[in-house]
């Protein structure tokens, strides 16, 4: 038989052993609890701080290029272009930054080719000129005629980007008209991606629910990193590739998207930044509960990782330091360092799902 | 002595080894995977780009095919002269395969916008040379409802609803959608007795793993004469390969009327888009000398066939739950499974061995049914029948609501959901439809979760 201290002592270290041990389990729970917590945080935080603020800044936008293209169609000086060409610019940047997360109505009822279709028909933009057809929004919408809803490759950002970018000031009167047009149906559609938005965005924070097309939290989040790996694929295998590589191995420059403006550098530095801020969060100064507050909860060594290959892209564009379509030939090794950048950003974020599929359970 | 003893008590323990086999015991059913539609060409996704994945298993340089073919699908051609992908038209239905394949998938049943995924099919009586569908003077087999400048389309497609509504036994109430179709401002006068044919573009994936499905294999589940008195009588469309000039058995298409993926990419690009190509020199109102340049080249159009016939087949969701393993049996048992046949085997193809000798579970028999006259086009198509077309695939219909946002059922997307597609089924369909209806309202939800799973 023991002595009877050290009795009372290991009596003593079960008692502690049994409390310690319960507490554990309450911890353990407890951060399910949080975790879950998270998710949905992270949900809805998607929606509040990134999503609709971003998508009425876009509406902003593209209510400041149409203002801008009616002030230079009314009174067509180098000042009112450069204008419009920066509002242009401006509001481009915020459609990139969508781009960071094609999901939701804007990939449902085709807004993305409504808007951003390329390449430009030039040459039945040419006979859309010299004919008489209203060029009005409603008219290029089909809304005056259903059967004459004027094809994708004439309207959007990039015929406008054709006019803005016109040498000189002398606009005829069916350009001007048709400049006017054109930004109003941005405009218009920019309205319409607003309103469709907001169902989208509840069966998205609701996910899990009846209603909502996302069976689970865990898929409404995977699809959010599905989302970032596709942006990036985009970037990095298409838009900056593809130009770059050419045919055969001699660079294109003619294929890059936005060739009027030449302002695909910061096209591209948009959707990374975008896609940045979907992983994080933020949008203009405020931030959310985010992917990465989901990530770093149980693997900080990933976070971190994906945060730092983020870094990297977004400052892999500065030595990019002219127009894109002239660095696919002068500065092919800043151009390679940007290629490089997005596919290590990417091989960390394809790590995102089988995250989500492990600890998002629901 | 010795050494004897020891070689012949090997020998024994040899032979024994050898005669004492057990037989090869078949792999049990309950082994497989349930998830895997697609054998090894399935994907795990189930977001809005689940139909647009790449299968796995193949060299850097296929891989590299298959993206330029995906490129090539999303690229918006124009009208000519252009420096990028001019070629469009001069009369077409859309400016690239994706407007219509949204996210490779179905589209919207609309005709006529930039957003439009319908087309119209059109034939005279009668049969072409090789057995086909009669072209309609001036128009051909297919009508085009938009065109470049300078030219006017064929005509405008009008498209309707009658709504109606259907009682279930249990007093559970769904609309019917009935289309009501109206060919406006033909661009010339229309022959007599026309025939038309609206089509909803269906989805492109996993026809790599339907390609190499031996014509055996589908043979098997054939019975045109109804042997077996099941009321289901499929049977194989045979069909006239322009490219090969043979007869084949045809697979793709709503009646089955293509037999090979090359003639239906490159038809699609010349029908439907105005592009011509290596396999159709020229659209069939236009005389384009053979001397020039088809629009999209060669190597382009192989990718595009390449790139389609190796997407993969989005896994199957929600395996394990109680609802979709009972909406499985009632599948079997209301003999659904009778023409959406569950497992396929595909043969050999050394070039793609994710694909080759894969167990799949398209859910289509690829062969012609007796729809009955709710759905019937009256438009026949080499042996298909005005009132017959072929087995839909079911794999990936549930993921329709994510592809398409809205998502839109049968040949011209009139069904709004999955039961309202059910109840459109009739001739060989019938009895199964009558069973549905019949289930208790339990039953039909199972069944229809059981649908979403694919």
């Amino acid at each position: 038989m023991l002595k009877k201290s050290y009795l009372v002592l290991l009596g003593g270290a079960l008692m502690t052993a049994a409390v310690f041990s319960s507490c554990n389990n309450k911890d353990k729970e407890d951060n399910t609890n949080d975790f879950t917590e998270l998710e949905s945080k992270t949900l809805s935080s998607f929606v509040s701080t990134l999503g609709t603020p971003l998508y009425a800044q876009f509406r902003e936008k593209a209510s400041n290029l149409n203002q801008s293209v009616i002030t230079l169609a009314t009174n067509p000086t180098e000042a009112n272009q450069t204008a419009a060409r920066d509002a242009w610019r401006e509001v481009r940047v915020l459609w990139e930054q969508s781009e960071g997360f094609l999901i939701g109505p804007v990939d449902d009822n085709n807004y993305d080719p409504y808007m951003d279709t390329w390449p430009t028909d030039r040459s039945r933009l040419d006979s859309l000129l010299n004919s008489e057809a209203p060029l009005d929004a409603d008219a290029l919408a089909g809304l005056t005629d259903t059967e004459s809803e004027t094809e994708l490759t004439l309207r959007g950002f990039h015929p406008l980007e054709y006019l803005l970018w016109k040498d000189g000031v002398n606009y005829t009167d069916r350009e001007k008209e048709y400049m006017q047009g054109l930004a109003q149906d941005i405009l218009n559609n920019v309205t319409k991606l607003n309103a469709d938005w907001v169902p989208f965005s509840e069966e998205f924070i609701n996910a899990g629910q009846d209603g909502s097309r996302y069976e689970s939290r865990q898929e409404a989040l995977i699809a959010l990193a599905d989302a970032l790996t596709g942006i990036c694929e985009e970037v990095g295998d298409g838009k900056m590739k593809e130009p770059f590589v050419g045919v055969g191995g001699t660079p294109d420059s003619t294929i890059t998207e936005s060739p009027y403006s030449h302002n695909s550098v910061a096209d591209f530095r948009n959707n990374i930044i975008g896609a940045r801020n979907v992983y994080i969060c933020s949008f203009n100064g405020t931030e959310g509960t985010s992917l990465s507050d989901l990530v770093a909860a149980n693997n900080k060594t990933l976070d971190q990782d994906i945060l730092q290959k983020f870094e990297a892209v977004i400052n892999s564009f500065d030595g990019i330091t002219t127009t894109f379509e002239k660095a696919i030939y002068d500065q092919p090794s800043a151009v390679q360092n940007v290629l490089t950048s997005i596919e290590n950003l990417k091989t960390s974020l394809e790590s995102l799902q089988p995250y989500l599929q492990t600890y998002v359970k629901d | 002595m010795r050494k004897l003893l020891v070689t012949s008590g090997l020998a024994v323990i040899v032979l024994t080894g050898i005669l004492c086999r057990k037989p090869d015991a078949a792999f049990p059913e309950s082994n497989y995977d349930p998830r895997l539609s697609g054998g090894a060409a399935t994907v795990f996704n189930s977001g809005s780009k689940a139909f647009g994945e790449m299968i796995s298993g193949m060299s850097a340089y296929d891989q590299f095919v298959h993206e330029v073919g995906d490129k090539i699908f999303e690229q918006t051609f124009v009208s000519a002269p252009a420096p990028l992908y001019p070629g469009l038209g001069p009369r077409y239905n859309n400016v690239s395969c994706i407007s219509c394949h949204h996210n490779d998938g179905k589209g919207t049943p609309t005709a006529g916008l930039p957003t439009s995924s319908l087309l119209t099919r059109i034939s005279i009586p009668g049969v072409d040379a090789h057995g086909g569908a009669l072209a309609a003077p001036g128009f051909g087999t297919q009508l085009q409802d938009k065109a470049i400048a300078g030219w006017t389309p064929e005509i405008n497609l009008g498209v309707e609803y009658r709504d109606s509504v259907f009682t279930f036994p249990d007093g559970t109430q769904t609309a019917l959608h009935r289309p009501v179709y109206t060919i406006n401002n033909p661009y010339t006068a229309l022959p007599a007795g026309y025939m038309t044919s609206v089509r909803l573009a269906p989805p492109v994936f996993g026809l790599g793993l339907l390609e190499l499905v031996t014509e055996t294999e589908l043979l098997r589940n054939a019975d045109p004469g109804d042997a077996d008195g099941d009321g289901i009588s499929g049977r194989p469309n045979y069909v006239f390969n322009p490219f090969s000039r043979q007869r084949e058995m045809g697979r793709y298409g709503l009646k089955a009327n293509t037999s090979s993926l090359l003639v239906q990419v490159a038809s699609a690009f010349v029908e439907d888009m105005g592009v011509t190509n290596y396999t159709f020199r020229s659209e069939n109102y236009m005389n384009t000398p053979s001397s020039e340049l088809p629009d999209v080249s060669d190597s382009l159009l192989d990718a595009v066939v390449f790139y389609i016939r190796t997407l993969a087949v989005p896994a199957r969701r929600n395996v394990e739950q109680l609802a979709v393993i009972r909406g499985e049996k009632l599948f079997q048992q209301i003999k659904c499974s009778g023409c959406h046949i569950p497992t396929l085997q595909t043969g050999v193809d050394i070039r793609l061995p994710t694909l080759s000798n894969q167990r799949i579970h398209p859910y289509t028999d690829l062969l012609l049914h007796d729809m009955g006259e709710g759905l019937a086009d009256g438009r026949p198509d080499f042996e298909a029948e005005g009132n017959e077309w072929k087995t839909p695939a079911l794999w990936g219909i549930g993921l329709f609501p994510k592809t398409n946002g809205t998502p839109y059922y049968l040949h011209d997307g009139r069904a709004r959901s999955l039961v309202e597609a059910i109840l459109w089924h009739g001739g060989e369909a019938q009895q199964a439809k009558d069973a549905f209806v019949q289930l208790p309202s339990s039953d039909r939800d199972a069944l229809v979760k059981f649908l979403e799973s694919l």
